[in-house]
């Protein structure tokens, strides 16, 4: 056991209890809420982490390591910047390929940055949302204001690491 | 958790489990390719070492998101906008970001009515870039589960500007080119 698990199971525990206690209405929906957020990641989430934990033997590190790792530095966060801002859809699609590449050797800087750029930029969400309701000039300013971000968060991180 | 969750489309309610579930065939042959029934016993047995410690991991987070969106509610997001141009609005934009709840079924909707309202468009770009780059829904469920405290913690805090900084971009960019 981890101390996220300590934190993330009494922080549960608590947060569920005090809604039992304060509020049985909002009680009852939080249930509701969480038995089917279970029941839909359940199966998401044992298929993500097998598919990672079969991948990651056969990815050679070696692969990941000379393009996104630890030494690659600057170039490297730009790399991974790219990368994360061409991978499409939500977390249950995304995440196994995330859990990939941090163990197949990506530092924590280029990581970060990835994750930043797939945050900002995702793709699937500007097709099926973004433009439909806010409208193409909207969307490409936005885009445009966002793009800096996930190198910048990459070389923060740098100095971090 | 809820970013590919969509009003129910005409089809199997599992359609979401499509593509896990091709991924995950997809990483069974090429792991079988590659390493042959060896690689694929050691490879299952070490995704279900990892689904014991992940498993309850994720259970209580799910938990947590729920309790936090049933106090959390949408609709009182909307007064916290203001139409003033500071810098305090992006602050208060990014914030509001954060704590939003819900996939951008809920997200978009808003900012579409937002920007109806005349809110301006660097507090809007500043609330998505909150909710997409540090939603809480998204820290809890997937990333302090999944990646670690250390790696997730690091993560925050080099992000924790990046809200604003993307609305003051917007404006800028807005002030060379407004239309």
């Amino acid at each position: 056991m981890m101390a996220v698990d300590y934190i993330l199971g009494g922080a549960a525990i608590a947060s569920f209890g005090y809604t039992f206690a304060r509020d049985r209405q909002r009680f009852r929906q939080a249930s509701m809420i969480a038995a089917k957020g279970l029941a839909r990641l359940a199966p998401a989430v044992c298929l993500a982490i097998l598919a990672a934990a079969l991948l990651v033997p056969i990815i050679p590190s070696s692969l990941v390591g000379r393009w996104i790792g630890p030494e690659t530095g600057i170039v490297g966060v730009v790399i991974a910047s790219i990368v994360g801002a061409f991978i499409p859809g939500g977390p249950i699609v995304s995440f196994p390929l995330i859990l990939i590449f941090q163990s197949a050797g990506a530092g924590t800087a280029q990581l970060i940055a990835l994750l930043s750029a797939w945050s900002v930029v995702a793709v699937h969400r500007i097709v099926s949302f973004e433009v439909p309701l806010m409208g193409v000039p909207f969307t490409a300013r936005r885009l445009l204001a966002s793009l800096p971000l996930p190198v910048l968060s990459g070389l923060i991180a740098l100095l971090f690491v | 958790m809820k970013e590919t969750e969509e009003p129910s489309k005409a089809g199997s309610p599992y359609a979401y489990l499509a593509l896990p579930a091709a991924f995950g065939a997809i990483a069974a042959i090429l792991n079988f390719g590659f390493l042959g029934t060896d690689g694929l016993s050691a490879g299952a047995s070490q995704g279900m070492k990892d689904l014991v410690v992940i498993g309850p991991r994720i259970a209580a987070a799910v938990v947590l998101a729920a309790v936090i969106q049933v106090w959390l509610p949408r609709e009182g997001v909307g007064k916290w906008f203001g139409k003033k141009r500071g810098l305090r609005s992006l602050v208060i934009a990014s914030a509001l970001g954060l704590v939003t709840v819900g996939g951008p079924f809920a997200s978009f909707p808003l900012v579409a009515a937002l920007a109806a309202a005349g809110v301006e468009a660097g507090s809007l770009v500043s609330f998505l870039t909150g909710w997409s780059l540090l939603g809480l829904q998204r820290l809890i469920v997937w990333e302090w589960p999944l990646l670690g405290a250390e790696f997730v913690n690091l993560r925050i805090l080099c992000c924790l500007a990046m809200p604003v900084i993307a609305g003051i971009l917007m404006r800028l960019l807005l002030r060379r080119d407004p239309r």
